[in-house]
């Protein structure tokens, strides 16, 4: 049976008007219809309309949050455009990901990768974040030449790389030069890389990397976290020779 | 154990210089230090500090505290009144001032005379800090339930594997408080299991609550870190064991509320009793809510035993079940079968002894991570299929739900910046 | 960099000292394998804790072959230095299931080593043996505590279809000392093996006390209607007092909780009926506790009887029934009851089962059955009692009658017990809560025992209680 889309105006007209500690069960109808939107098209573009349009009016910050938490949930390429916009917003853009990270479309991608170009600090951050979650290899050359830069968001562009575990990524890994935090963010993404061509069958680019960083290690190491990335590499090691 | 006590000590005159380090006190090796006859000296003891000091987090750093193989020396809360009363503690407990006080997790994992921590955080931090606590070097003693999402789990293990590291999940309840439903089933009196009924709370709820002023005493930003942003409200992140509102174990972004908190310990109990330890279920069925009662889901694993969680009838004695206090019932064949022996904790002292005994040995604990994610698989399928009101199929090898984009986006949740997993 | 090599740049300095590296030339067979093999034995000498597990993850799922097997558990296990190496590595090699390291981990088992050492060989022959190694395990038992422990430990877990036999037949050898016996009897109850019973049964009415309490003791957990007899004799061989007790649970336990009840519960009244007329009369108080229509019978029969002492002998067996379907019956007796002895006797009985489920009554039903027999105690002792008795019903409806006793001096105590006992369940308690909370802080302003102020303030705060495990 179809849904009877004029059940939800009302609260839409609510949910516009939210904000923290005001009745959220007047809009709690729309929950139902989200779910009811599996399998929906009708229905799925009806909800991605009104809640594009709660996303680009002057709705309180409560409100376009709850609008992410659903589009996360059912939202398309038709929502991209607008949930983009929030993306260089310091108050949405978290939101704004929350929802373009789990939308399968290859739009949300784009709309993170060209976001990631332009956003600075933080955003950054956030977008290498949801890239990486993503799986999303085609930012891998963008995400690689961060691995210079500011310290945070190179530690962070590591451990997306750590993620991604393309050949591309280890070797952009392998060339950076880092020390403190970035180094370690890049031994531990270096070592994900490596468990990844092993399970692969790549012994050969997984003894590489296991390898140097034994040899970076160094024979007597002097930290709690060189003995853990003495242990890491030399367990690779012994999984690359049997 | 410190295997650099010297570096150690050095740090630990320094260590209140550090950015948020609240306590300068040079060190000073007291009798207790030293060791007794009953107490190995400190060179001996596995140093330990604490992340998230507040209810059961007290109660686990008094457990580790009161340990005669422990030397505690450093808290670590957003909060101000629980980051000062552990280190009250520690210090009352010492006769001294040096229990370092932190309000950054980061800072105190930077410390390297630190060999393992326990974490009790709100959930939504637990990947997080389990994940660099490995990457540093540390041992983890971790609360349950210890993750929030799907994709946190094997992140988490691949962490505590690579870097050789021990962590320990933190259900005490698993082993000690089902022993009346795990011996009948390891002994194989009861047959071949068929079926689990577990009774327990359901999933978390969205929070609306409204704004309040942010008091002093607590960092909110570090507060929420991982979590979407939301304006303080004291119900929002009170620690308080309840889930049916007014604490932070109700609400989605930071719990997977009583499904997962009591969960933890009922769905613990009931998966180590029927042995699924090393199964992750394969199959999520919802089913609507009938003239029977309200609407429940069931998991299968792969070795076709089914767990229902909230079936609508009343757990009753039947020929070969057993039952523990009305929340669990376990339905077997009645064919007796060969027994095999109870695994058991390690050392001294329940999960906490078991899990100080690894740190030395390093064996695995009780709760390895692993037991631990599998456990909380099932709890959090079941949470995802009653959001979607629909049934479900997990593919453990992808660790993606097959054929269902939608349930898919519900395995993780993007992180605010700029924290990253 | 071949794999040695390059590992023996981290090992160097862990190495020094303690066992030389071997030279890459002494390779016996140059094989990728034979490589890894000595890279994790350098790893396992070098007794560095944190690549122990690197190690023993090899020993355990890598290195296939018997031969790898032998040179770990005979040349490597029993030269490491360090106890944890030693115990890391024979938890590996039980793992590695290949039994081919077996003559080495016997030998650390009946050797001097460290017991930690002992313990971990004795379970490695365990999980690695079979009947053979049974008499070795044997001769352990007698050993000091750790050998004992872990060797009564490995013979529950061993497995191998000899493995009970030889273990009842050890049973059997009276020559044997009585400790030994009576843990071989914890060990075939804990094996659970069906066709050992017929062993428990003769160890039952064994000359032995000790050995007789085992056997019922073990015959409670696994006994059916085929044991019921033999449980019957070994009742009447037990000596009054613990063990007549003791005895007694078992035999109800088979009767009325194991599997098979009913059958065993009639087998038992078969054994009665055929009893001369001393042993039923031994026999009856416990056939009570088992309960039934055709005991009922013979216990009302008895009550009937002009014989005091047979009539005295009916009225214990009614206050002994394990449900509250006598409960009109023993109102009856009680209300006619002109000797006070018999009354206390049959309120005794009502106290204990007011609250009992039975089937047939209702929480509210049993609820007033409490206040019912309340009106009926004449003794502080025996309203105590009930009170606490009355925790059972798990209602709210309980805690507001037990509540208002908490201010009666006398009674308080009981009282505050009933109050703590139902907020244990934690339903109940959350269900509600303010009720809870305000009879939980009466209870702390009234209370003098430290264990119910602990449980008050436990509940209060929404932790459980861990409850004593009875002996």
């Amino acid at each position: 049976m179809a849904f009877d889309l004029a059940t939800l105006d009302a609260p839409f007209t609510a949910l516009k008007a939210f904000n923290w500690g005001s009745d959220a069960n007047a809009f709690k109808p729309i929950d139902a219809a989200v779910v009811a939107a599996h399998g929906d098209a009708a229905l799925r573009a009806e909800l991605e309309k009104r809640f594009g349009q709660l996303l680009a009016d002057d709705s309180s910050r409560a409100t376009k949050e709850y609008v992410c938490r659903k589009l996360a949930m059912i939202g398309t390429s038709a929502s991209v455009s607008a949930l983009a916009t929030l993306l260089p917003s310091e108050d949405h853009s978290h939101m704004s990901r929350f929802a373009l990270e789990r939308i399968g479309a290859p739009e949300a991608a784009e709309a993170l990768r060209t976001a990631l170009g332009k956003v600075e600090g933080t955003l950054k951050i956030g977008m290498i974040s949801s890239l990486a979650a993503r799986g999303d290899k085609a930012s891998v050359p963008a995400i690689g030449g961060m691995l210079g830069g500011d310290a945070k968001i190179a530690a962070a562009a590591a451990e997306a790389l750590g993620t991604l575990r393309t050949p591309e990524a280890a070797a952009a890994l392998a060339g950076a030069k880092a020390d403190g935090d970035v180094a370690a963010a890049i031994t531990d993404a270096r070592l994900a890389c490596a468990e990844s061509f092993l399970a692969k069958g790549d012994r050969a680019a997984a003894k590489a990397i296991y390898e140097s960083i034994n040899a970076a290690v160094g024979a007597e190491p002097k930290t709690h976290r060189e003995r853990a990335v003495r242990v890491a590499a030399k367990r690779g090691l012994l999984a690359t020779a049997e | 154990m410190s295997r650099r006590p010297t570096t150690r000590r050095g740090f630990l005159k320094t260590a209140g210089t550090t950015a948020g380090a609240a306590v300068a006190a040079p060190y000073v090796i007291t009798s207790k230090a030293l060791g007794d006859a009953t107490t190995p000296p400190a060179s001996d003891r596995i140093v330990m500090g604490g992340i998230g000091i507040g209810n059961m987090g007290s109660g686990d750093q008094n457990n580790f505290l009161n340990r005669n193989d422990v030397q505690y020396v450093a808290v670590c809360d957003v909060r101000t009144k629980w980051r000062d009363g552990g280190k009250n503690k520690v210090d009352g407990k010492y006769g001294n001032k040096d229990c370092a006080a932190y309000v950054d997790f980061r800072e105190l994992l930077a410390r390297d005379d630190i060999d393992a921590v326990h974490i009790a955080t709100p959930d939504h931090w637990h990947a997080i800090m389990t994940i660099a606590a490995c990457r540093s070097g540390k041992d983890v003693y971790l609360q349950k339930p210890e993750t929030l999402t799907l994709r946190e789990g094997p992140l988490m293990i691949a962490a505590a594997r690579r870097y050789g590291r021990v962590v320990s999940g933190g259900s005490q309840r698993v082993l000690e408080d089902y022993r009346g439903i795990v011996n009948p089933c390891w002994s194989g009196q009861i047959g071949t299991i068929k079926s689990l009924d577990i009774s327990v709370g359901g999933p978390s709820m969205p929070c609306y609550l409204p704004a309040q002023p942010t008091p002093p005493d607590i960092d909110w930003e570090l507060w929420l870190g991982p979590a979407p942003w939301e304006p303080y409200n004291s119900g929002r992140c009170d620690g308080n064991f309840g889930t049916g509102g007014g604490s932070w174990r109700s609400y989605i972004d930071y719990s997977g509320g009583s499904l997962t908190d009591w969960g933890a310990h009922h769905f613990g109990g009931a998966i180590f009793a029927a042995d699924l330890r090393e199964l992750q279920p394969n199959a999520v069925t919802f089913n609507s809510a009938s003239d029977k009662g309200g609407a429940y889901v069931s998991l299968t694993y792969p070795n076709g035993v089914e767990v229902h969680h909230n079936r609508p009838q009343p757990l009753r004695p039947e020929k070969h079940s057993v039952a523990h206090q009305g929340a669990i019932q376990i339905l077997a064949d009645g064919q007796a079968k060969e027994g095999k022996p109870v695994p058991s904790y390690k050392g001294q002292g329940g999960i906490y002894g078991d899990f100080i005994d690894c740190v030395k040995t390093r064996e695995k604990p009780f709760r390895d991570i692993e037991l631990a994610v599998n456990t909380m698989t099932g709890p959090h399928m079941i949470a995802i299929a009653y959001r979607l009101e629909r049934s479900l199929k997990w593919d453990r090898d992808a660790q993606q739900f097959t054929g269902d984009e939608e349930a898919n986006r519900l395995v993780d949740r993007a992180r605010r910046e700029p924290w990253i997993l | 960099m071949s794999l040695r090599r390059a590992l023996a740049v981290v090992c160097l300095g862990i190495l020094s000292g303690l066992t030389a590296p071997r030279p890459l030339a002494a390779d016996p067979a140059p094989t990728a394998s034979r490589e890894v093999f000595d890279t994790v034995v350098d790893l396992i000498r070098s007794g560095d804790a944190d690549m122990r597990p690197v190690a023993m993850e090899k020993v355990r799922k890598g290195l296939k072959g018997e031969e790898f097997t032998r040179e770990l558990a005979e040349k490597v296990l029993p030269g490491l230095k360090k106890p944890e190496d030693q115990t890391a590595l024979l938890a590996a090699l039980a793992d590695r299931a290949d039994r081919a390291a077996l003559p080495g981990i016997m030998a650390l088992a009946k050797g001097q080593a460290d017991a930690s050492v002992r313990t971990a060989a004795i379970r490695g022959v365990a999980a690695l043996g079979g009947a053979d190694d049974v008499p070795l395990l044997m001769s352990l038992l007698s050993g000091d505590n750790a050998s004992g422990e872990a060797a009564r430990g490995a013979l529950v877990a061993i497995r191998g279809t000899d493995v009970s036999p030889r273990l009842v037949t050890a049973l059997a050898d009276k020559d044997r000392p009585a400790p030994e016996r009576v843990a071989l009897v914890g060990i075939l109850a804990e094996r659970r093996e069906s066709a050992t019973l017929p062993a428990l049964v003769a160890a039952a009415i064994d000359p032995d006390a000790t050995i007789r309490a085992a056997a019922m003791k073990a015959l409670g957990t696994l006994g059916g209607p085929a044991e019921v007899p033999g449980m019957v004799a070994g009742l009447l061989a037990a000596q009054a007092g613990a063990e007549r007790n003791d005895a007694e649970r078992a035999l109800v336990l088979v009767c009325t909780q194991n599997r098979d009840k009913e059958e065993a519960a009639a087998a038992f009244l078969t054994r009665f009926q055929a009893a001369d007329p001393s042993a039923q009369e031994s026999l009856l108080p416990t056939l009570a506790r088992v309960g039934g229509p055709a005991v009922m019978k013979i216990v009302n029969g008895l009550i009937a009887s002009p014989d005091l002492a047979q009539r005295k002998l009916g009225l214990t067996a009614l206050s002994r029934w394990p449900d509250a379907t006598v409960k009109d019956q023993l109102l009856d007796l009680i209300g006619k009851a002109t000797d006070e002895e018999e009354r206390r006797l049959l309120l005794g009985g009502l106290i204990r089962i007011a609250p009992l489920p039975d089937n047939t009554l209702d929480p509210a039903q049993k609820l007033a059955l409490v206040e019912q027999t309340m009106k009926l105690c004449t003794r502080d002792e025996e309203r105590g009692r009930l009170l606490e008795r009355a925790s059972a019903i798990r209602t709210v409806d309980a805690l507001r009658y037990v509540l208002p006793y908490v201010d009666q001096p006398s009674l308080a105590e009981s009282a505050c017990l009933s109050v703590v006992e139902l907020a244990h369940h934690q339903k109940l308690r959350d269900g509600n809560k303010d009720e809870f909370m305000k009879a939980l802080d009466k209870v702390l302003t009234t209370t003098k025992n430290e264990e119910v102020i602990d449980r008050a303030n436990r509940y209060k705060v929404g932790k459980t209680w861990e409850r004593k495990k009875a002996k």
